[in-house]
């Protein structure tokens, strides 16, 4: 189960809300390569894996990937704080107000909600560990097209700390696909699936 | 069953003949007098546990909800250390300024327990929107940041490589100094997680702000 700690993993105090940067920045809350997308995905693969150190370090980065979704939130609440109808009217961000007001929903910049369909979990370990590297290269390429989107400090500086974690969450997953194929049959790694094998005991 | 452990089951029915008792409404903030532990809100006789205050509803008005407990918590939840009178229970007397929110209670009224506690964004107690946190709480924080996010880092190699000694060695001593700075913090400031609330006297864990809001961090 999840024990919840009240403070942000970086701290994000924003003087100047910007409805217009809000409308970016909410893809990384539930746009394809987001926070969301990459919570789920890692939390949920970890039940089918057959090795601890990945089943752990699934865990462990899918429960840090919950905290830079509430990073994120934080991010979003405070751009959009104070606002006046004026600085809603005739930007991007006045169809994501009228249906959501200034509350924080996971929908993509483009408008999509987050979807399920964003997230692959394959049950076979290479797959699954295949998807996690490339989900978090999409990730760091999203906050490298926000920061040129961006030009506050306030919001750049947690961008910037959550642009790396994705760098080292690809790092440890590639050390978790070498232990994987380490495990494996050197001559075939696919002979057999380790997450499905009958009748051994798993 | 009418026993000493239960309690009285016909509790609930009707409303208290005290018009103080709060046991079974929301907010269960019952601040207790005496040191003892805080009666949970269905916990057995409530004669003794008396609203929202001391033992007895105190004759002065307005600080009805316990005014001695939240001293060092500064119920107005932007963490200042010393309460702003008339706000122990944070219903808010003086201290619902922020963002043009004009309700001033009055002192005189007594607190009912029944208003709900607003969020306040920027402080709260008539801190300025740049206030918030006292400069030394900030530094607390972000000391607990750093040791957090190292620990953090250890935690995810020793995931994929958990026969490192050297690795093992640096979370111990990692974790012995964020258990110091977190029992640190949570005893002047506040619980950090849901199971750190120091003070037996009023639940904390609400009281301070939330960490997505500006006034945080």
């Amino acid at each position: 189960m999840w024990i919840y700690e009240k403070k942000l993993q970086f701290p994000v105090k924003i003087k100047n809300p910007n409805p217009k940067l809000a409308q970016i920045i909410i893809s990384q809350l539930g746009g394809p390569d987001g926070e969301l997308a990459a919570s789920m995905r890692y939390l949920h693969q970890r039940y089918s894996m057959p090795y601890k150190q990945v089943v752990g370090i699934l865990t462990d980065v899918g429960t840090e990937e919950l905290a830079h979704l509430e990073m994120i939130a934080a991010i979003l609440h405070q751009l959009t704080r104070d606002l006046s109808e004026d600085e809603i009217k005739n930007t991007p961000f006045a169809t994501y107000f009228v249906d959501h007001t200034t509350g924080v929903y996971p929908v993509a910049a483009s408008g999509v909600p987050f979807d399920m369909k964003y997230v692959g979990i394959k049950g076979d370990v290479i797959a699954d560990l295949h998807e996690d590297l490339a989900a978090e290269q999409k990730a760091r390429v999203t906050y490298d097209n926000i920061l040129r989107l961006c030009d506050d400090p306030d919001v750049r500086e947690p961008i910037k700390f959550l642009r790396e974690r994705e760098i080292v969450h690809y790092q440890r997953f590639c050390d978790a696909l070498r232990i994987t194929q380490d495990n494996l049959d050197a001559k075939n790694f696919y002979a057999f699936n380790p997450a499905f094998v009958k009748g051994d005991g798993k | 069953m009418m026993n000493q452990y239960y309690g009285n089951p016909y509790r609930f029915s009707g409303r208290s003949q005290r018009d103080t008792d709060r046991g079974d409404r929301y907010p269960y903030r019952r601040p207790m007098g005496r040191g003892s532990m805080p009666a949970y809100p269905y916990g057995g006789q409530s004669a003794n546990r008396g609203g929202c205050g001391l033992g007895q509803n105190p004759p002065r008005s307005g600080l009805g909800c316990g005014s001695v407990q939240n001293q060092s918590r500064g119920g107005c939840g932007c963490g200042k250390e010393q309460n702003q009178p008339g706000n122990s229970c944070g219903c808010g007397s003086e201290q619902i300024r922020a963002r043009g929110h004009d309700r001033v209670q009055d002192r005189d009224t007594p607190c009912d327990g029944r208003k709900a506690i607003p969020v306040m964004e920027s402080g709260g107690c008539g801190c300025d929107v740049s206030g918030g946190i006292s400069p030394a709480r900030k530094k607390l924080m972000e000391q607990i940041r750093a040791v957090d996010f190292a620990l953090y880092e250890v935690i995810l190699y020793l995931d994929v490589y958990p026969n490192s000694c050297d690795a093992l060695e640096t979370y111990h001593k990692l974790k012995a100094q964020k258990e110091a700075l977190h029992k640190e913090y949570e005893t002047t400031y506040g619980p950090i997680t849901a199971f750190g609330n120091q003070s037996g006297a009023s639940w904390d864990w609400i009281d301070s702000p939330f960490p997505w809001e500006f006034g945080a961090n």
